[in-house]
């Protein structure tokens, strides 16, 4: 017969598709609901990616039922994507930057309320002095993980070779680098191609020339980039600029890719965070030092710069509720800690004890003894003045004889933004 | 219901078969520009809500020197790029030999093909590291001091576009291959027997039957320089300065970072209108072609 092949052929599919049914018959609906939570995150560092892993194990293990998805990305293009993906396909929870760049997200009503959050977990106390940071017309946004002092890390070794300790004051750290010149040593090394590891010169010689006020005063618009007082910052960082103490070609690179040249010797210093030492490995981080930005104007009090992070619950999440349970499992001291510690920054908690062996130490230190803080250019500013602001700064410090063109045109950018 | 169709089928079959594509093009192609162009009358930071300012937009643009730098270097870009075609042809005509080791050398010219621009662009910025690069370490060994072509704001773009240039010459190679393995031998052997060779032959017996390749890798050549933005935002970020960025590059330079959506579409939208003379150009040319052809 002509028809028995097809209908055999047919019977056999159709009994293997009853087998294939079976099989996956108990994964097609567990026992518990399934419940998931994307957590969106641009700390993507080895170590506070495996702390991140293992909190999320831990939580999950917690929680039957309850499934979480991390979505790891670098910090750039992170800065990139957050926009989009808070409009488009927000996630549950989404890492951030606290201050201004959180505020630009809040005044377009991308990330949802969580003010009552810190009285249920009892997190008011312990993180209260990072609330400021992370609250926008009196409510809070965001939940403060971490924060990070900057400073200068130097090379050890090429320390000792040239007989130099780190220094107290500006004319000290001049020296430095006159000594470090000479001795075919780059003073200080830094990458400029994306942008802001450059305007940590300029946050701190404003801040330390002409105090907090005026400083922030100059993020907020009221201020003028062709005030004297600017003009002076200028002056002071021109100077060296003009003796080849960085450097060159620094826009070639980007902030990571300067950062051999300090672990090779090739350069004395760079001006950075927490994430130079993140980004050597074990053995190179233990020739590299750390000391403050020095003082510059004896008369002006030691200004720190103190950035924090944070994580919101984006407004169109679709899990509020879970997300809101895994901020408060992940606020819990010990894992708090533990995230901080990968990634070499200090939790945003006064009541964790810290490691006194921890670079944490060290920065807690500084920012013990800050007559008061501001977060970072980017984060302190309107973004299109920062981006507008750290392209002036990347051309200055290549060609410092534009000085005069770069800050008319910041200030007619600020009066185009803040008008 | 059949006479129906049997009676319209003539121009109704056209329009069914039409329906699909139609629709996908005034979905996703038309219904976007239009509405980019609408943007760009508005102040908008690309989520909350938009005011309209009219024309203030192209009003800022047209006075900010940012603008210019990016003209500047989209000539540049268009320029250059010009010479893919040119270089891809001579290539095509030097690996055009019926030898089977030319397979291996072809494979090389084709490698960039196979490569994203993005990887192009890491591969080198490596390239041009004025300390650990290739680059650096010839100019050393032959006794010059390294040149850091990418923060140099004269000569940055060129380093972009040479970069850029590896890669659409073996796109135009590719082009010009699969034109000559569809000429016209008795055409050759024609010529051959009316004594031409060397240039004479190339001139007036190949290049003719090549002109319709020729035509489109230029128009794809042109318009892939205008577009192009991948290898500027892995290479340099539009810097040092801005002064590596074109236009396209500063569109998503002000609705990324500064959050100008309206700002943005005002560049999307002198950038369309730059693109539409040579998208006009090809329709013109290919219309011409057609009518003549039937």
């Amino acid at each position: 017969m002509t028809l028995s092949l097809p209908r055999r052929a047919l019977l056999m599919g159709a009994g293997a598709l009853a087998l294939a049914c079976g099989v996956l018959h108990p994964f097609a609906t567990p026992a518990v609901a399934q419940e998931t939570l994307v957590i969106n995150t641009d700390r993507s560092g080895a170590g506070q990616k495996a702390a991140m892993n293992k909190i999320v194990a831990d939580f999950e293990a917690a929680n039957p039922g309850v499934k979480v998805t991390v979505n790891y990305s670098d910090v750039e293009s992170y800065k990139t994507s957050i926009r989009n993906f808070l409009v488009a396909s927000p996630p549950d929870v989404a890492f951030w930057f606290t201050g201004a760049r959180m505020r630009a997200f809040t005044k377009r009503d991308l990330f949802a309320d969580m003010s009552g959050f810190y009285e249920q977990n009892k997190l008011e106390k312990p993180m209260q002095p990072f609330l400021a940071a992370v609250t926008d017309n009196g409510k809070q946004y965001m939940m403060p993980t971490n924060f990070n002092t900057w400073g200068f890390f130097y090379n050890k070794e090429v320390f000792s070779k040239l007989g130099v300790e780190p220094p107290k004051t500006w004319d000290e750290l001049m020296a430095i680098a006159e000594k470090a010149k000479a001795a075919g040593i780059v003073p200080f090394t830094i990458g400029t191609r994306d942008l802001w590891a450059n305007a940590l010169w300029f946050d701190y010689l404003t801040k330390r020339i002409n105090g907090l006020d005026f400083y922030m005063g100059l993020m907020n618009g009221t201020e003028s980039y062709t005030d004297p007082r600017i003009k002076k910052v200028f002056d002071t960082w021109r100077v060296p600029i003009e003796k080849g103490y960085f450097l060159d070609n620094a826009s070639s690179y980007g902030w990571q890719e300067a950062i051999p040249f300090l672990a090779q010797g090739k350069a004395a210093m760079y001006l950075l965070g927490p994430y130079v030492l993140t980004s050597l490995p074990e053995e190179a981080r233990k020739n590299i030092g750390f000391f403050p930005f020095p003082t510059v104007d004896p008369s002006v009090p030691n200004i720190e710069q103190v950035s924090i992070n944070g994580v919101g619950i984006p407004k169109g999440a679709k899990n509020k509720e879970l997300a809101l349970k895994f901020l408060a499992f992940l606020a819990q001291p010990e894992n708090l800690s533990a995230f901080a510690k990968g990634g070499s920054v200090v939790p945003a908690r006064t009541d964790i004890q810290i490691d006194p062996n921890d670079f944490a130490s060290v920065q807690m230190e500084q920012v013990r003894n800050s007559a008061g803080s501001s977060q970072f250019y980017d984060r302190d500013t309107d973004p299109e003045m920062a981006q507008q602001g750290m392209k002036g700064f990347q051309e200055f410090l290549a060609k410092p004889d534009r000085e005069d063109a770069i800050l008319q045109r910041l200030d007619a950018t600020r009066k185009r933004i803040f008008n | 219901m059949l006479r129906i169709w049997r009676q319209n089928q003539s121009w109704l079959t056209p329009l069914v078969l039409l329906f699909l594509p139609l629709a996908l093009f005034l979905m996703m192609i038309v219904w976007p520009i239009i509405q980019s162009i609408v943007i760009s009358f508005y102040e908008w930071d690309g989520t909350g809500p938009a005011t309209f300012i009219g024309l203030d937009n192209y009003r800022e643009l047209f006075a900010d020197p940012q603008f210019f730098t990016s003209l500047k270097n989209n000539i540049i870009w268009i320029a250059l790029f010009l010479l893919a075609p040119v270089f891809g042809l001579g290539l095509a005509l030097f690996l055009n030999q019926p030898l089977g080791e030319m397979r291996i050398v072809k494979s090389v010219f084709f490698i960039p093909l196979v490569l994203a621009n993005v990887i192009i662009g890491v591969v080198f910025t490596w390239f041009y590291d004025p300390t650990f690069g290739i680059l650096a370490i010839v100019m050393r060994f032959f006794g010059f001091e390294p040149f850091a072509i990418l923060s140099d704001e004269h000569f940055v773009t060129f380093g972009i576009v040479f970069a850029a240039l590896w890669a659409q010459t073996a796109f135009c190679l590719v082009l010009f291959l699969a034109g000559l393995s569809q000429l016209d031998g008795e055409l050759i052997a024609a010529g051959r027997i009316d004594g031409a060779s060397g240039w004479t032959l190339l001139r007036h017996i190949v290049l003719p039957q090549l002109r319709a390749v020729s035509f489109v890798a230029t128009i794809i050549t042109v318009i892939g320089s205008l577009r192009n933005f991948d290898l500027i935002a892995v290479m340099t970020q539009g810097g040092p300065y801005g002064s590596s960025t074109v236009l396209a590059y500063q569109m998503y330079d002000a609705t990324i970072f500064s959050y100008r959506a309206g700002y943005g579409a005002a560049i999307a939208t002198v950038l369309f209108l730059i693109m539409s003379i040579y998208i006009a150009f090809f329709l013109r040319h290919t219309l011409r072609r057609e009518q003549r052809g039937a």
